[in-house]
Parts: C-alpha cells; sequence; structure tokens
C-alpha cells in the first residue's frame, strides 16, 4: 500500500530547482548523475544511517522535490570526506553539490522561505560567528555558542567535564587567538553585502 | 631551506603538541617553518556550507599574505589544506572570480603557490633516507596502526602527492624508523571529526570502526596526520570503550611526536604529556628496549 508521502504530485515539484543548483558554483555538474550509486556505497554516513543518502538526494533534486530537500536535516549531515567525490566515475562532485545546496537553503532561510534546525547547520553558523569576532577559532566560544543556539543546557553540562580536562592539559585557551581580526570582519561585511543584493 | 608555515588554529590550541613536534621534526631534516603573518582562519569544512564566497576569500587572504614572502606553504591540518588547495583549484584561470575575491580581501588575490600537507614535505622533500639518517632510537618493532583521515588525500583532483585509496607515506617512515605497520584498512575511512560537537552518536559509529579495527589488526597505537582526526579519536575513545565494551588500551599520537622518539628528543619537547590518552607505557617501553 502506499503512503501519502510516497507519492509525487507534480504541480508541486520545481523543476527550475535543478538549472538553480546547476548555477550555484559547486552545483555545476548535478546532471551529470546516472543514479549508480557509487556514492551512495562510499558513504561512511550512509552505511550507519541509511536515511542519508547522497544518490536520493541528487534524485530529489533533480526531480524538484525543493522544499523538502532544502529543509531537510540530511542535507547537514555530510561530513566532507570526500568520498563520493574521489569516486564519482560522472565527476558529478556531489560534496561541492551539498555545498550548493546548503548556500540555497540559507539563501531562502534569509527570504523567510525556509526552516533550518539542524545541528549541524547551528554548528557552522556559530563556527563562523567565532571567526568573524576573532579572525581565528576559539573552540571554547564556538562550543558556548553552539549549546546557547541549540538550547542544550543539558549539553553544556554534559560537555563540561570534558572542557576542564582538556583545559588542565592545556588544549583549550582561556583567551581568543586573534590574527587578521580587522580585515575577516570586513571580508564578512562586504560578504554580507553582495549576498544581501 | 625557509618555509612558509600556516599552522591553523588548532595547533595554536588543542594541538599544540603536533605544533611543537613539527618544527623539531622539520628542524632536523633541514627544513625551517616560518609561520605566516597575521593568518587568519581558513573556514575549515563550515564556511563552505555557508557561503561559497567566504570559503573562498578566508583561504585567498593567508594564500595572498604568504605568497608576498613565500614560494610553499606547509599546512599540518588536513582540513586547512583542504581549504586551501579548494581556493587555488577554483581561482586558477577563473579571472572574473579572482578579481571579485581580491575585491573581497583588499589586495590581490595570488593564489598559485605550492600548497603542501606536512606528510608530503617530510616524505617527499626531506625523503625517507634523510628521515633514516636522524634514528637515534629504533621504534624497534612496535606495531602502528597508520591513521591518514579522509582529507589528506582526497579528493586527488585537489591535490595528489599519495594514492586515495591506499596511501603509503606514513607507513614508509614508520618503517623507515624500525617500526613495522600493520594491515590497516581503515587508513583512509573518515572518522567523522567534523561532526564531533553537533552529531556525536554518529561520530563514535565512525571512529569506532578505526579505534577497534586498530586493535583488531594488532597495533600498539595509532598515528595520525591531522588535529580533527586527533581530537574526534581521543575524546570519544573513553565513549568507544563504555558503548562497546573493549579495554583498547591504544594511545593515538601525531606521526611527528611519535618520529620525535625515534629522533632521540625528550617526551616534554614532543608534547607528549599534554595527549589525552596517555602514551607513557608506550614511551617506556620503547625507552627499555
Amino acid at each position: 500500500m502506499t503512503t501519502k508521502t510516497d507519492i509525487l504530485v507534480l504541480n508541486e515539484l520545481d523543476f527550475n530547482f535543478r538549472e538553480e543548483i546547476a548555477c550555484q558554483p559547486g552545483g555545476e555538474n548535478i546532471k551529470r548523475c546516472f543514479a549508480c550509486g557509487t556514492c551512495s556505497a562510499s558513504c561512511p554516513i550512509t552505511e550507519i544511517d541509511d536515511r542519508f543518502n547522497p544518490r536520493k538526494i541528487i534524485r530529489m533534486a533533480l526531480l524538484g522535490i525543493k522544499s523538502e530537500v532544502l529543509s531537510s536535516d540530511f542535507i547537514w549531515i555530510c561530513c566532507n570526506c570526500y568520498l563520493c567525490y574521489e569516486r564519482c566515475p560522472q565527476d558529478v562532485r556531489f560534496t561541492s553539490i551539498i555545498h550548493a545546496i546548503r548556500n540555497i537553503a540559507i539563501r531562502e532561510l534569509k527570504k523567510k522561505k525556509n526552516v533550518i534546525r539542524a545541528p549541524n547547520f547551528l554548528f557552522a553558523h556559530s563556527f563562523l560567528e567565532t571567526v568573524k569576532d576573532y579572525g581565528r577559532l576559539w573552540e571554547p566560544g564556538l562550543s558556548l555558542k553552539f549549546f546557547l543556539r541549540k538550547k542544550d543546557f543539558k549539553g553544556i553540562l554534559a560537555y563540561a567535564p570534558l572542557g576542564i580536562k582538556l583545559y588542565r592539559k592545556g588544549k583549550v585557551p582561556i583567551s581568543p587567538s586573534r590574527g587578521g581580526t580587522a580585515a575577516v570582519k570586513r571580508i564578512f561585511k562586504k560578504i554580507e553585502e553582495r549576498e544581501e543584493r | 631551506m625557509k618555509i612558509g608555515y600556516y599552522p591553523g588554529c588548532s595547533l595554536h590550541s588543542s594541538a599544540k603538541e603536533y605544533d611543537l613536534s613539527a618544527h623539531l621534526i622539520s628542524g632536523s631534516l633541514g627544513i625551517e617553518l616560518q609561520e605566516i603573518k597575521d593568518w587568519n582562519c581558513c573556514g575549515a569544512f563550515e564556511a563552505a556550507s555557508l557561503s561559497h564566497l567566504l570559503a573562498l576569500a578566508l583561504p585567498a587572504r593567508n594564500l595572498s599574505i604568504a605568497a608576498k614572502e613565500f614560494q610553499k606553504v606547509i599546512m599540518p591540518c588536513s582540513a586547512c589544506l583542504l581549504a586551501h588547495v579548494r581556493v587555488k583549484k577554483e581561482l586558477n584561470g577563473n579571472e572574473k572570480l579572482k578579481r571579485e575575491v581580491s575585491e573581497i580581501i583588499e589586495q590581490q588575490a595570488v593564489v598559485d603557490l605550492d600548497v603542501r600537507h606536512l606528510l608530503d614535505v617530510l616524505v617527499n622533500e626531506a625523503g625517507i633516507e634523510k628521515i633514516k639518517g636522524n634514528l637515534k632510537r629504533s621504534l624497534n618493532g612496535l606495531r602502528v596502526a597508520c591513521y591518514y583521515g579522509c582529507v589528506v588525500v582526497r579528493p586527488s583532483q585537489f591535490y595528489h602527492f599519495d594514492n586515495p585509496d591506499c596511501p603509503q607515506s606514513l607507513d614508509e617512515i614508520i618503517t623507515a624508523l624500525g617500526g613495522q605497520s600493520v594491515p590497516f584498512p581503515y587508513k583512509t575511512k573518515c572518522c567523522g571529526g567534523a561532526l564531533l560537537l553537533p552529531n556525536e552518536e554518529l561520530t563514535i559509529e565512525m571512529t569506532k570502526s578505526i579505534l577497534i579495527g586498530a586493535k583488531d589488526w594488532g597495533a600498539q597505537c595509532i598515528v595520525v596526520a591531522c588535529p580533527m582526526c586527533h581530537m574526534a579519536l581521543e575524546t570519544l575513545y573513553p565513549k568507544v570503550e563504555s558503548k562497546y565494551k573493549v579495554n583498547l588500551d591504544m594511545p593515538i599520537l601525531y606521526f611527528t611526536q611519535l618520529m620525535g622518539l625515534a629522533f632521540g628528543y625528550r617526551v616534554k619537547e614532543l608534547g607528549l604529556e599534554r595527549n589525552l590518552i596517555s602514551p607513557m607505557e608506550l614511551v617506556h617501553s620503547l625507552q627499555r628496549s
């Protein structure tokens, strides 16, 4: 028996989505995919959780199932190991396609047309905010920002013992290391202005 | 020979021991690492997810600064390496994009320098013979799992110095120093380091196959060439032990730390007391032998 979620409603599909991805840097080769599945067979994440499936993400994108792809947590789970990129016989470059899709998801988020709740998104956001502040990464600041953004106060408590251990080993500096701070702030500002256009 | 050195954020904080040992080993092999001035974070894996332009601008600024003084830059961190070789690949031959990035970083974007991983330079420029020549205390048959991680050898479309499926550089070093590199099918399997904080459960599963795999293949320790791999393997080690009820007994060293022991450097010089999984038992057994 088919459930409603198995049915594709034609007039709900966005056939322009594949073109939108192909126009985004990194997404150029998406239409080359002939669905051989080398990406999914190589993927270390699929091996653990088959709800994440590169071949399926490409197929959904090509079919135009836009909002489901853009709001899905799974586009944020790719760990950037580039094994699919290395092996793809069609040079589809899935890792870059994932970046392109994430960039589109964020653009739609800014236009309030998309919602992203994936922890990996919150993490990336916190990471770059830290870099914007200091020019370099400051791990304690990143961790705190991430858990606060996720509203995960238990997470802070759960990580505290590890934080203390790392501190005792001299692995977490109390104050951030800075480099290129002013220049990086301007880089962020210029890019934000460009992306708002 | 003076070469530009981009340590990346980790080597100034959580991976200080990699920084210490990288300088010592390079020095022994006649390579003087000189830190690039006023460098910034490369954006690691995260910048590319949020903004394509940001993922180009951050590393492009570093390379453009480096190009004023050096023709070659060494990176000890695989994630930093990836960000910098990626911007090289994307900007080379794309004048329009290069102009845009130059405007953003407020200087001419120069990316055509030689960007190399530390491992590549030690094996292919200093060379195995020179490494052998520095041997003071043999590793004496120590069984080592050589763990390369993912982006040091991938994607070979960006940067290629070793076989992306079955690299040999680390194995050659270990063998040259009297150790034994065990057959290790997980050498380039991703540890999930980039997901460590946002997705710990998944990362535990990913590190598990590497940690337990090393034990199954008879290794006495693991060597790594990336601070993110080191962080993931060390911090999840106790969780893998309790979840899978195993006693791993498997210290994880930066390859430069193990080289340092064979070159006769002291524990403190190599920052070995900073490792979370204490390698002291292994160090003592090497010193006794």
